[in-house]
């Protein structure tokens, strides 16, 4: 059986109060207890900032495809008339969404929902075959129809238009037997329609043990501290700043709550004033929770004219899910005189805590306390005063509270409530069986919006709408793997990174990962993603006249791989990776390495920084995949300092790159003087560095040990390879005009691939000195010629090489210069570490290491 | 001809060569039926030019010959290995026996000959037609009206325009058993285009037509060629005037019926008690503008509380509606109730004034962020396109239903 649960209660204000939390933890339950069923929520894309915390706390529980989002223009909130429309719009949206999902039971937690916010809750008007049931928290409005309704003719409304889809529901599971009840008689449904499931409650709600520090701070900080007697005071003036008593304060007598007139705090102030002075002056009445400064202000009022004391009243305001728990844990008794709920959750947080609880006999409270001489009757002081005397004075009374309490509060828990749920969708399930699946009718859906929406709606408005449903779409064909190759599609600068973007590239389209479908893309700084169907096709070598860059449609469990290294539109399109992530796409980047940001003295003023922008978008997505483990290890490191604030974990991996120059399209060409260069290297032993020259890559230090080794007599020839980088002018400033230049000296700038295979073939040794490197790829490519490499000691080099390189520290010329010495010596004696070990892949089985952490995502 | 001119004239026709090719591609429906009857079917092109359809008829196995006046283009064909005869059409089919050809075909002949000349033509082809063969003479379509008033005119050796129908009677009325009226080579946009011209409808009519004509034969084999007889092809003047006259007066409805909500909208605006209300302060706002105005042409020092009216206004309004103690507010909802469409107006200028404020956050749960709406349809997927076409349509056909 597949469930649907909508689980907007826990994204609108809702989330916020007693509904949000019962979302959440009931919702949670029912999925750890799903057994063979299949469980989806759906949520509202119009509350965007809910959706990753909602993901958060269902991950590890449920696959994160299983949750899914739903788009409908808004604002839909139902006390905005000129929403209406949208609201209508949005309804069956919301309905044909659902459907598409086939589902043999859609469960809606709130149905009360979108009069103040964008929640859209309805139940068969598109959708007229799935059955529909809901969680019933009370008939409260209903049943109080003069206080909560009447004031407000346009919530009426609402509330009585829920009311009619609430009829239509085809099963409700209901907090309290008394709610299933009240509702059974009240709305003349039938009885089989209404499953109690009562709640659970968390497991934060506990006895604590406290300190003595621990209960002043806490009592201070809610201001629950006993003024000194002063005299007299007129209670109507603003009282002075009031002086905290040191040592034990009074014991005290809590309530928590709202403070709608059902919760009867009038009458509880009222019932508290009757006490006899001396209970009064040994105990405090506490009011705790947010209550609005007008109800607060009637209450004093109250309380003036009932005679009691401005000490013996404290109202808290906020109390944080913390506090709350010590003030239960605290308080001498807990009094809940409300004369309906629909449940009454203080009562079992209070049980909960250990607290003796006394309430009303109204209601759900009875089957809630479970003890009928903890009840009194909420119509009458003297039964309260007399219910408070009792519990204050009578110890071995108050201790039964508790102690019955605590056994009570066990008999309620969230699994217990979501088995009874799952038992009472299979029973549904059961009587609807038979109802065939209903046919994709988006055409229907769109006939009937056509019907509803303003004739003169803005062509711009028709087509945000159609976005919206288009957006709602079921998923059609594969999965889809977005390769991010923006830098790629605008230029081809022909770097490391986009050689490698290439050869991945390649091997993925030519082989893509089983049942994934590849898709190119590209965005700029101003656009959004767009497939890049006309740079693939050239990429392909087929000419493509016909198919355009379309944006990018995605669905749930498509993946997004940034590939290339575009950090300023990466940066722009921050808003539209967090967008893909609440849609639930896999966001991931390939991390090349994390150089600049780690010795940013070697790279040009504001590189570390542009690449610590690009880290801090990237670090926000699913994860990213390192080009090495040292890599993987500095990212690890980095994300710890740097990228705490997440609400589920960032996935890091690595793999290894290619080195055969099949994979990629090898450069070709020979300039003229090559031969004689080429005869020049043979004629001695001859040490190779291959990459841009660069601060890091540590040819200063090398050309400072060959000096010396020239000095001290060594014969040997020194070859570097590679383009002129940055902030290396001294550098180059000393290399032509040098005495040794072309040699025994010889630098060859941006030669051909098919050059560099000649250089390689006719060197002796490669010198890899570089203090920090992604990957190395130089260690591997001297490999493959059968090049002894010396290296400099750092674990990416180790990584790539292990045992099969001979490695130097030290950053002197004489520590370099020592260390080729000390090859040479083994290099003659024939013991220099064999370079033909160092494993190395092809792109191809790159590209497979790849695809397996792409089929992991 | 020298080698060189040779050269150049076949590759700077050998483009159009293929489009050509390409348009001839619309009589293949129906001449394969043909060779599946006859094996051994010949064919017989007349004025066949550089012989692109003599090339099609051999890809698809007839045994093919033509027959041109032009000495130059014989030499081309003849080039390409095509069996080609200098010489005159009617004399050359005078030689060709009864019943041995399946298809005889003249592409823009027709408009050259007297119409005796062409009426022999058919009778010929007739003659030397086996069962179901097929005559297909292409020429200008004079129903297009700037091919039938100018454009025919530019070739000096063309005779006189044929109407479709004359040139169908004329089959008919020497034998032929079936007649096809292809019209040919329209823009392919026009059939899908929303917004026809009027020179749309002067210019766009299939500039070509053809005749296909078929010798009788059993029911049986001309059971064959029933899908490509039945198909229509091209547009006609009388469907393009047509559409073109139906789109003008969807358009002017939809004009009308935009004037006509205007106009009710604005009554109501001017009915409604709140303009009527307002209509003091609006005087005010005049009044005030005039002031500022003045002050700024004369330099006159315009009292500063004055200045301040506007932007305190909305200050005070934004507060009341914020506080929520304020007995103000009481007052200014319970007026407001009376007037639901000033409270939304109203409503909406405070939230977007507080907007930044707490207290708005938590009372709205939202994120609309209207920059980041696509404006075009450039900017969303396939799906939503097709969707909005479809929403498009759905609202076109309930505006239509409710006039």
């Amino acid at each position: 059986m597949r469930i649907v649960i909508d689980l907007q209660g826990a994204q609108t204000a809702s989330r916020f109060r007693g509904i949000g939390r019962y979302s959440i933890a009931m919702v949670k339950a029912i999925v750890k207890n799903r057994g063979g069923h299949e469980i989806l929520i759906a949520l509202n894309g119009l509350f965007p900032d809910t959706i990753e915390p909602i993901r958060s706390q269902f991950d590890g529980l449920l696959p994160q495809d299983n949750i899914r989002v739903w788009y409908t223009p808004g604002p839909v909130r139902e006390i905005q008339p000129v929403n209406t429309w949208r609201r209508e719009a949005a309804e069956l949206i919301r309905e044909a969404f659902l459907a598409s999902l086939q589902p043999d039971i859609v469960h809606i937690i709130s149905l009360f929902e979108g009069y103040m916010d964008d929640a859209v809750t309805s139940i068969g008007l598109f959708d007229q075959t799935t059955p529909v049931s809901i969680t019933l928290f009370d008939l409260i409005p209903l049943m109080n129809a003069g206080e909560y309704l009447k004031p407000d003719p346009v919530y009426k409304g609402h509330y009585f238009r829920k009311i009619s889809h609430l009829r239509r529901a085809s099963m409700m599971l209901s907090i309290s037997e008394f709610t299933r009840l009240e509702a059974l008689e009240n709305l003349h449904l039938p009885d089989k329609s209404l499953i109690n499931t009562y709640i659970g409650i968390d497991s934060c709600f506990c006895p604590l043990t406290l300190d003595e520090q621990d209960i002043q701070d806490t009592k201070n900080k809610l201001g629950i501290t006993r003024q000194q007697e002063t005299g007299a005071r007129n209670l109507s003036k603003k009282p002075a700043r009031r002086r905290c008593v040191t040592g034990a304060s009074p014991a005290f007598v809590l309530y928590t709550g709202g403070s709608d007139a059902r919760k009867n705090l009038p009458r509880l102030i009222r019932a508290y004033a009757r006490l006899s002075p001396n209970l009064r002056n040994t105990h405090q009445l506490i009011i705790g929770g947010e209550i609005p400064a007008d109800n607060v202000n009637k209450l004093w009022k109250e309380a003036s004219n009932a005679g009691l004391r401005k000490n013996e009243l404290v109202f808290t305001g906020y109390i944080s899910d913390y506090d709350l728990i010590k003030l239960y844990n605290l308080c001498k008794l807990f009094v809940f005189p409300s004369w309906h709920e629909g449940f009454g959750l203080p009562v079992l947080e209070a049980m909960s805590c250990g607290a003796p609880v006394i309430c009303s006999n109204t209601s759900s409270l009875p089957e809630v306390v479970g003890n009928s001489d903890a009840l009194f009757s909420p119509y009458s002081e003297e039964s309260i005063c007399n219910k408070i005397t009792e519990s204050l004075t009578n110890e071995y009374f108050r201790l039964s509270l508790c102690k019955h309490g605590l056994e009570q509060a066990k008999k309620f828990t969230w699994d217990k409530s979501a088995i009874t749920a799952i038992s009472a969708f299979e029973g549904l399930y059961a009587r609807c069986a038979g109802n065939h699946k209903r046919p994709q009718a988006t055409h229907v859906l769109i006939d009937r919006i056509a019907n509803i929406i303003p004739l003169d709606l803005s062509d711009k408005s028709i087509i945000h709408l159609a976005d919206n449903i288009g957006r709602n779409q079921p998923q059609t064909g594969i999965k889809q793997l977005f390769l991010d190759v923006s830098e790629l599609v605008q230029r081809d600068a022909r770097t490391g990174i986009q050689r490698v973007v290439r050869s991945l590239l390649k091997e993925l389209l030519t082989n893509p990962p089983d049942d994934v479908r590849v898709e190119p893309v590209y965005a700029t700084v101003e656009h959004g993603y767009r497939y890049a169907r006309c740079f693939t096709s050239n990429f392909l070598g087929h000419h493509n006249e016909v198919l355009n860059d379309e944006p990018v449609e995605y669905r749930v469990g498509d993946i997004f791989l940034g590939l290339d290294l575009q950090s300023h539109v990466v940066q722009a399109q921050e808003a539209f990776y967090q967008r893909l992530r609440r849609d639930g796409v896999h966001v991931q980047f390939v991390v090349y390495d994390l150089l600049c940001v780690l010795m940013p003295q070697y790279f040009p003023y504001g590189a570390a920084k542009t690449h610590e922008l690009w880290l801090k978008v990237v670090t926000k997505c699913d994860g990213s995949v390192c080009i090495s483990r040292a890599v993987a290890d500095e990212l690890i490191a980095w994300v710890d300092t740097h990228a705490r604030a997440r609400l589920r974990p960032f996935k890091i991996s690595w793999f290894h790159l290619g080195a055969d120059y099949a994979g990629s399209v090898p450069s070709r060409g020979m300039p003229n003087n090559a031969s004689m260069i080429i005869m020049e290297i043979q004629k001695r032993v001859t040490f190779l560095m291959v990459g841009t020259i660069e601060p890091r890559k540590g040819h200063t230090q090398v050309l400072a040990a060959f000096e010396k080794l020239w000095v001290g007599g060594l014969d040997v020839n020194l070859v570097i390879v590679g383009k002129k980088g940055w902030l290396v002018e001294d550098m180059i400033k000393r290399l032509r005009p040098h005495q040794e230049f072309n040699r025994r000296l010889f630098w060859l700038e941006g030669i051909s691939d098919e050059y560099l295979e000649n250089i390689y073939t006719c060197s002796t040794c490669l010198i890899a000195a570089s203090e920090g490197e992604g990957f190395g790829l130089p260690l591997i490519e001297a490999a493959k010629h059968k090049l002894p490499v010396i290296a400099r000691d750092i674990p990416v080099f180790r990584e790539v090489a292990g045992e099969h390189a001979f490695y130097f520290s030290g950053l002197t010329a004489q520590d370099l210069a020592d260390s080729v010495n000390e090859w040479m010596v083994l290099y003659v004696k024939g013991d220099a570490p064999d370079v033909s070990g160092i494993p190395w892949l092809t792109w191809k089985e790159s590209a497979e290491q790849l695809k397996r952490l792409i089929n992991l995502m | 001809m020298s080698s060189d001119f040779y050269m150049s004239f076949e590759n700077r026709f050998r483009g159009s060569r293929e489009l050509i090719k390409a348009r001839l591609g619309i009589y293949l429906p129906f001449i394969s039926p043909l060779k599946n009857i006859y094996s051994d079917a010949q064919a017989i092109d007349i004025g066949c030019g550089r012989g692109e359809w003599l090339e099609i008829l051999g890809e698809k196995g007839f045994a093919n010959q033509g027959v041109d006046l032009n000495h130059e283009m014989v030499t081309l064909c003849l080039g390409s290995g095509l069996r080609v005869h200098e010489g005159e059409a009617l004399s050359f089919l005078k030689n060709i026996p009864d019943q041995s050809q399946a298809i005889v075909s003249g592409f823009h002949i027709a408009e050259h000959m007297p119409f005796n000349d062409l009426k022999a033509l058919v009778e010929e082809s007739l003659r030397v037609l086996r069962p179901a063969g097929l005559l297909i003479l292409e020429t200008p379509n004079p129903e297009n009206i700037v091919i039938a008033t100018s454009t025919f005119y530019l070739d000096p050796t063309h005779n006189r325009p044929i109407p479709p129908q004359l040139l169908a009677f004329t089959c008919e009325y020497c034998g032929f058993k079936k007649i096809k009226i292809l019209r040919l080579q329209e823009s392919a946009e026009l059939a899908n285009n929303n917004k026809l011209s009027l020179l749309n409808v002067i210019d766009g009519v299939s500039p070509d037509y053809a005749v296909v004509a078929q010798k009788s034969a059993t029911d049986e084999l001309l059971g064959l060629f029933l899908n490509a007889f039945e198909y229509e092809y091209g547009i006609t003047l009388e469907q393009l005037a047509i559409t073109y006259s139906q789109q003008v007066e969807e358009r002017d409805n939809h004009c009308l019926t935009l004037a006509n909500q205007l106009d009710s909208q604005i009554k109501a605006v001017y009915n409604s008690k709140s303009w009527r209300i307002t209509s003091p302060l609006r005087k005010l706002n005049d009044n005030l503008t005039w002031l500022f105005n003045l002050s700024k042409r004369t330099g006159y020092r315009v009292p500063v509380f004055l200045d301040n009216v506007r932007s305190s206004s909305k200050l005070l309004l934004a507060h009341t509606v914020n506080n929520d103690h304020s007995r103000l507010k009481k007052l200014v909802l319970l007026i407001l109730k009376r007037f639901p469409g000033l409270k939304d107006r109203l409503f909406f200028a405070v939230m977007s004034m507080s907007a930044h404020s707490s207290r708005a956050r938590n009372r709205c749960v939202t994120g609309h962020d209207e920059s980041r709406f696509p404006t075009d349809l450039t900017q969303i997927g396939q799906h939503g396109k097709m969707i909005y076409y479809a929403l498009k349509a759905a609202i076109d056909k309930r505006s239509r239903e409710n006039h």
